[in-house]
C-alpha cells in the first residue's frame, strides 16, 4: 500500500542514487567541457555570426516603420552631429601627429601591430563583461594581448585562445582593477570594475573631479578609458566614490582591435 | 517530443540567441518545474564554456554555473517529496 508519508526507520536511499547520479554527470561534463571547450565556442560562431547579421537587418527594417518626421529630424540632428565631429577629428589630427613626433623623438612609437576582430558576442548576451572575437591562434592572437576599440582606446585583454575564436575580459570586469590617471590634476587613481560598462575609483575629498572629467589609461599613449558619470560623497567620509562609464559602447561593439 | 526536450532544446537556443537576463530565468523556471531536471547541468557547463572564462583553464571543475544547478536540483529533490504536489 502506497503511503503518503516515509515510513518511520525507513532510510530515503533514492535521494543517495539521485545525489549520486546527479554528481556523476557534473563530473562527467566537467571532463568533456574541459577538454572540447574550443569545439563548443567553434560550433557556436557561426550561429552568432549569422545572429548579429539578423540583428542588423532587423534594425535596418525597423526604420521602415518609423514616422517620416520622425526619420527627417533625426537625419538633420545625425548630420549636425557628423559635421561637428569631422572638424573636432581634423583639429585633433594635427595635436595626433605633433604626439606622434614627440614620441618618435623619445624612440616610443605609438603605432603597434593589430588584428581586427568581429565581436561574436558580447553584453548583455554574456552575464560578465566579456568578448568572444572571431580571430584565434590560426591569427597569432595571444593570451596577454590588449583589445582596443578601432578608435585606439583599450578595453580590455585577451584571456583564453582557441583555433578560431578567443576571448577578452574588459577592463570594467567586476572586481577588476586597473590603473589609470584622472586627466584633470593628473592623480593616478585604480578603476576598480562593476560590470555592465561601469567603474568606481575611490577618492580623497580634496582631489578635484567634475561629472565629465576624462579617465585616462596610464601608459605613454594615454588612451581614455572612460568619463566620469557621478561623484558620491558623504560629509563624514574622507573619501568620495567617483563612478565612470566606460568609453566603450560594450553593448552595441561590432568591431575590435586586438594590439600585439 | 517529451516536454523535457522541448524545453531542453528552447534553453538552448535562448542561450545561444538571447541576453541573460532571458535565459538565466528561463533555466530557474526549467529547474523548478521539471523534476530531477539533470539536461540543465550541461546548459550551465555551455553558458560558462560561451560566455565565461574558468579560473583554471584545462582540466577542472571551476564551472560556477552548472556547479550553481547541481546544488540547486540537490536542494529541490527532498523539496519536492515534502511538499507532493502530484497526487
Amino acid at each position: 500500500m502506497k503511503t503518503p508519508y516515509l515510513q518511520r526507520n525507513r532510510p530515503d536511499r533514492a535521494f543517495g542514487k539521485k545525489a549520486l547520479f546527479l554528481l556523476g554527470v557534473f563530473i562527467f561534463g566537467a571532463l568533456v567541457f574541459s577538454l572540447f571547450d574550443g569545439l563548443f565556442v567553434r560550433l557556436a560562431a557561426p550561429i552568432w555570426k549569422s545572429e548579429n547579421v539578423v540583428a542588423r537587418s532587423a534594425w535596418r527594417v525597423s526604420g521602415f516603420f518609423k514616422d517620416t518626421n520622425a526619420l527627417l529630424q533625426e537625419n538633420a540632428d545625425l548630420r549636425a552631429r557628423v559635421a561637428s565631429d569631422e572638424l573636432l577629428i581634423s583639429s585633433l589630427r594635427s595635436i595626433e601627429n605633433s604626439r606622434e613626433v614627440l614620441l618618435n623623438s623619445f624612440g616610443r612609437s605609438g603605432t603597434s601591430t593589430f588584428i581586427g576582430a568581429t565581436v561574436l558576442v558580447h553584453p548583455p548576451e554574456t552575464p560578465y563583461d566579456f568578448l568572444v572575437l572571431d580571430a584565434g591562434s590560426n591569427y597569432g592572437v595571444k593570451v596577454g594581448d590588449s583589445v582596443a576599440l578601432p578608435e585606439g582606446s583599450k578595453i580590455g585583454v585577451v584571456i583564453e585562445v582557441f583555433s578560431k575564436d578567443s576571448r577578452a575580459k574588459l577592463f570594467s570586469t567586476s572586481g577588476e582593477q586597473t590603473n589609470a590617471i584622472l586627466e584633470r590634476g593628473g592623480a593616478p587613481v585604480t578603476l576598480i570594475g562593476r560590470g555592465g560598462g561601469a567603474f568606481e575609483i575611490e577618492l580623497p575629498r580634496e582631489v578635484p573631479v567634475v561629472a565629465g572629467d576624462r579617465v585616462l589609461d596610464s601608459t605613454i599613449t594615454a588612451g581614455m578609458i572612460g568619463v566620469v558619470r557621478d561623484i558620491e560623497s558623504v560629509p563624514t567620509d574622507s573619501f568620495k566614490k567617483v563612478l565612470v562609464e566606460s568609453a566603450a559602447p560594450i553593448h552595441s561593439l561590432h568591431f575590435v582591435r586586438i594590439v600585439q | 517530443m517529451k516536454k523535457r526536450d522541448i524545453a531542453t532544446l528552447i534553453l538552448l537556443i535562448l542561450i545561444l540567441a538571447f541576453p541573460y537576463w532571458v535565459y538565466l530565468p528561463a533555466l530557474l523556471l526549467a529547474i523548478l518545474f521539471l523534476p530531477m531536471y539533470w539536461e540543465g547541468i550541461f546548459l550551465g557547463f555551455l553558458i560558462d564554456v560561451f560566455y565565461g572564462a574558468r579560473a583554471h583553464p584545462g582540466l577542472s571543475l571551476s564551472y560556477p554555473y552548472a556547479l550553481g544547478v547541481l546544488l540547486l536540483i540537490l536542494v529541490l529533490i527532498p523539496l519536492r517529496e515534502h511538499l507532493r504536489f502530484d497526487a
